[in-house]
Order: structure tokens, then C-alpha cells, then sequence
């Protein structure tokens, strides 16, 4: 294990949320906030960022980095997100595997690498320069796609891996980006699982999607579909106690929806504990 | 450069260019993805056109409410599509775009300007919101300044504070808007008004300001000393008594959370 031990069960920080987290404890051991949302100058956002850190840990998780960008992350957003992240001083700091533009331009999207010795070196060569900004491992998340590169050399697994030996980086495993890309892509989300680095992986995600049927889009609009469930159960037994948290991006529900959701991961990850203990005993 | 040679930048320079184009055909990026097939290429490409037009377009509802609500749904969509075509994102942030969409609605509305101020309204509050924090002057610390230093004494605004002119009745559309009333036909004033923007507390607000006081304001944006406001006022109105007025007015922005002493 080359990451933290887990803090356990989490849910991204959302505006509608504001109130709930700081009028009372609620069942959530720790937050995960958009890096972005908190780059701004002063007032109400940061006001409820300090507050309700000063109440639960937090993780910062980034969607504007573009480690995959041939000019590499902007030098002002890394100076804003060291900035950020001296003041929230977070358990880690996450962005995606992707890129997000090129020549000034902004697609404000997750967009896909290919995956050529070319990208992997850009890739690396980035993750190694924010790492030496930030002072410490950056997690990378696999993000969902619709579209793959003809000048593909190697899968999206393989690539992965080889992006954290190379960079030493750590991995945010997102489950339903597993699923929506293995159904988009038709590859074997389990075996994707299975050939991840476990002892680099240092937290995961779990959203919902939107099945089109032919294409499944990534929409975190949704509660957590049961195809996600169990590759979820699959990554508990082959990653162990992981920190884990539900995104939920739009048609945000009232915190106790999101809660209760979370209750599943909790079960889904108590029963896979005990079933390990019980093969164990039996052993 | 064949299709298994095509070199990062390319292939992202041509993946963005396929992005903000308003067709799904001649992106350049036939043979370049597999997808079975070049028609199932541009539809899975068009998901990611539809997310980057949706996202820009939420993000100019969110910023412009009330211009959203003036305008209506299908009348904004149109021109939010019409501003996103024109003007492609190019900060990483999406809080920031937009900083155009107002002029540019001015523009386009050239025969209804109570649009444009409308815009600029919301994007002046939305500024505010979560621009710069400050720690305005209280009624103790005023009393604290030494009889001396009113001579010489310079005020600022927390950093938050913006004025507007407005030639239209659009605060009163605004205000209605806000109530989800019915808002009033637009209609010119009869001399254009300043609108005074800022943050109280963790909240943006605005109010009309007369004339004395917007000039008041303008000095102290200027940088000019309080002597300098109040003798300016004198000249400017001289039917007032200054010393009272000025005292009222330095009370109203103290109780406002608008004001700082300048720290040169």
C-alpha cells in the first residue's frame, strides 16, 4: 500500500448541501470538493469551504488540470490549487487521466488520450512536474469515454499502470467510468479491475449513468446502477478497504438520498470483509 | 501522416476543432477512431459536442438568472448557442466564462437595451458573490480616527463594490423578476441612473443611488480624500448641507459593509 489508510465512506460537497453538513454530523466520514469551485477570490463559497472543513476531512478533486495537455497543467492553476490546498490541507488531491484542451482552447469535458508511448510520455512527464509543484503523490482517475484512438498501442488498463510505475502516482478508480467505457468499448470491465495496481489505489468512485442502449453516457444524474454495484463488490475484494464516495453532479437529491446510497457501499463492503474473513477462518 | 502517425497535438487539435464545430461531418478525424465506422465515429463525437454546448449553456444560465428569466428559455438558448459559437471557452474554470456574454447581448439586442443592462446586472452580482473579502469599517473604528486625520483622510470601497449606469428601467424589471411578478414594459428613465453593486454579509445586493451620491462614490474611486469629496459636494449641490449629508452618507456605507480606509 503506497497511499493513506482509508477514512472510509464519502460523498462529494455540493451547494444544496451546505446547510445540512453544517447544522449537524451527518453519516459521512469525509467530503470530496471540486478543486475548481473553490478557486475564486473570497465570500460565500470559501466561507462554507472553512467551515465545513473545520468539521470533516476533505479530498480535492480536480477537473480543469489536462495532464494529458502536450503544453502540460497552466502554471497559474497550479499555483492556485497548491493555494487551495494549503488552506484545506486535503487528505490527497485527484484530477483525471485525460485532457480538457489545447491552444487556449477549453472543452470543460473529460476528453480521452490514446494510449501511445507518445501520450504516456507527455503523461508522465506532467504527473512528475505537478507532483514536484504540489509536494506530495497525486491520485489520477480513469474517466468514461465514447470514442477510442486507431493509434492505440495498448489498452486503457495497460496504460493506467504504466502511467502510475512511471510517474509514481496513486489511482482514483471510478467504477461507473469502468462500466460506461467497457460497455461503450466492449472490453471486460472485471479484467480491467484486475489488472490495476492495488497497492496504488487510494480511493474510488461510484455514480450513476444514463443507458442509451447502444452508448451509455456518463451523467452522475442518476443513483448508482446495479451493474456498478457489483463491479463494485468485485473492486472491495480485490482492493480491500478503499475510501469510497458517491458522485452525484445533477437532479441533486436531498442529502439523506445520498446517504442512504452511501449505506449501500458501507454493506456491500462489510459483507465482502466478512465473506474474506470467514474463506479466511475456514482456510 | 497516415492515420497511425498522427501525433498527439494533431490528434487534439483536430478532437477540439470536431468539438466546437456546429456540424457532426468533416472533422477530420475519419480513420482516427474506432467506433465501427465513421457515421458511429461522428455520433459518438456529437455526445461530446452536445456536453460541451450544454455545459456552456448552463453555466450562462447560472450566471445570468435574471436575464434568463427576462428572456425566456428558448429566446436565451438562442442566443447563449448564437454568444458559445462565437466565442469558444478558453479558461480552464467555467466560472469565468461569459465575462463577454453581456456586452455581446447588448450588441445584440441593440433595440432593447434594458437586455444588456439586465446582464450586466447579473454578472456585477455574480462578481460580487464571490469576489475579494474585505474587512469593511465599523462605526467604533470610524469614531477612533483621530480629528487630525480627517483632513487628509482617504476611503476605498471593499473590493466587491461596482457601479453601473442604467438608461432603462431595468432595476424595477429586476426587482419584479425576483418576486416572479409580471415585470413592467421596459421604458427609458428619464436621466440614467447609477446602480450601486456589492457584497453584504455573504450576499450580493444593489440599490439605486441619487446623483449626489453616485458622484460621492466616483471620488472615492478616484482615490480622492474625504475633504476633497466633501468640498466638490459643496460646489456641486449647494443647496445641501454638507457636513450633515456627508455624515449620513459615510453612516449608510458604513452600515452597508462598503467602506475601508485607504491604505496607501
Amino acid at each position: 500500500m503506497l497511499g493513506q489508510l482509508s477514512p472510509g465512506f464519502g460523498l462529494g460537497l455540493r451547494t444544496p448541501h451546505y446547510n445540512d453538513f453544517l447544522s449537524e454530523r451527518k453519516n459521512v466520514d469525509w467530503l470530496e470538493i471540486i478543486s475548481e469551485n473553490y478557486m475564486v477570490a473570497g465570500g460565500k463559497p470559501m466561507q462554507m469551504l472553512d467551515d465545513i472543513r473545520a468539521e470533516y476531512p476533505m479530498a480535492m478533486h480536480g477537473v480543469s488540470m489536462s495532464i494529458g495537455s502536450i503544453a502540460g497543467p497552466d502554471e497559474g492553476y497550479l499555483r492556485d490549487l497548491k493555494a487551495l490546498a494549503d488552506r484545506v490541507e486535503p487528505l490527497w488531491i485527484s484530477d483525471h487521466l485525460c485532457w480538457t484542451g489545447v491552444h487556449g482552447r477549453e472543452s470543460h469535458d473529460l476528453l480521452p488520450l490514446p494510449y501511445t508511448e507518445e501520450a504516456l510520455d507527455v503523461v508522465v512527464r506532467n504527473v512528475l512536474r505537478v507532483q514536484d509543484v504540489l509536494g506530495r503523490r497525486i491520485l489520477l482517475e480513469n474517466v468514461s469515454s465514447y470514442v477510442e484512438f486507431s493509434s492505440s498501442r495498448i489498452s486503457e488498463c495497460e496504460f493506467v499502470r504504466e502511467v502510475c510505475e512511471r510517474a509514481d502516482c496513486l489511482l482514483l478508480v471510478d467504477i461507473n467510468n469502468i462500466y460506461v467505457s467497457s460497455r461503450n468499448h466492449g472490453f471486460d470491465s472485471v479484467a480491467y479491475l484486475n489488472r490495476l495496481p492495488a497497492c496504488r489505489v487510494q480511493q474510488l468512485h461510484l455514480a450513476g449513468h444514463h443507458d442509451q442502449g447502444d452508448v451509455i453516457v456518463d451523467t452522475h444524474d442518476h443513483p448508482v446502477a446495479a451493474s456498478v454495484w457489483d463491479l463494485y463488490r468485485h473492486a472491495c475484494l480485490r482492493f480491500g478497504a478503499v475510501a469510497t464516495m458517491i458522485e452525484r453532479d445533477d437532479h441533486i437529491p436531498p442529502l439523506s438520498e445520498l446517504i442512504a446510497e452511501l449505506d449501500v457501499a458501507r454493506r456491500i463492503a462489510d459483507e465482502v470483509t466478512d465473506e474474506q474473513s470467514a474463506a479466511e477462518l475456514r482456510a | 501522416m497516415n492515420d497511425n502517425t498522427i501525433d498527439l497535438e494533431t490528434l487534439q487539435s483536430r478532437f477540439l476543432g470536431a468539438l466546437l464545430e456546429t456540424e457532426a461531418s468533416g472533422h477530420g478525424l475519419n480513420g482516427h477512431i474506432n467506433c465501427g465506422g465513421d457515421a458511429q465515429a461522428a455520433r459518438r463525437i456529437a455526445i461530446y459536442r452536445n456536453a460541451y454546448e450544454v455545459r456552456l449553456i448552463d453555466a450562462l444560465q447560472d450566471t445570468f438568472a435574471h436575464t434568463l428569466l427576462y428572456l425566456g428559455d428558448a429566446v436565451f438558448e438562442q442566443a447563449a448557442r448564437a454568444f458559445i459559437a462565437a466565442h469558444p471557452s478558453n479558461h480552464g474554470n467555467l466560472r469565468w466564462y461569459g465575462s463577454q456574454f453581456a456586452p455581446w447581448l447588448t450588441a445584440h439586442f441593440a433595440a432593447d437595451p434594458d437586455v444588456g443592462e439586465m446582464a450586466e446586472l447579473d454578472y456585477t452580482l455574480r462578481w460580487a458573490f464571490d469576489g475579494p473579502d474585505a474587512k469593511p469599517l465599523s462605526m467604533p473604528e470610524l469614531a477612533l480616527i483621530p480629528a487630525e486625520a480627517w483632513e487628509t483622510i482617504c476611503f476605498s470601497l471593499v473590493p466587491t463594490a461596482k457601479c453601473l449606469t442604467v438608461r432603462m428601467n431595468t432595476v424595477a424589471i429586476w426587482h419584479a423578476l425576483d418576486q416572479s411578478q409580471p415585470p413592467p414594459d421596459a421604458a427609458p428613465l428619464s436621466e440614467p441612473g447609477s446602480v450601486l453593486i456589492w457584497r453584504y454579509g455573504l450576499q450580493p445586493h444593489f440599490r439605486s443611488i441619487c446623483k449626489m451620491e453616485a458622484m460621492a462614490i466616483q471620488f472615492i474611486q478616484q482615490s480622492r480624500s474625504f475633504s476633497y469629496l466633501c468640498s466638490e459636494l459643496e460646489m456641486q449641490f449647494p443647496e445641501i448641507s454638507v457636513p450633515t449629508v456627508a455624515g449620513a452618507l459615510l453612516r449608510r456605507w458604513i452600515e452597508d459593509e462598503l467602506l475601508l480606509i485607504r491604505q496607501d
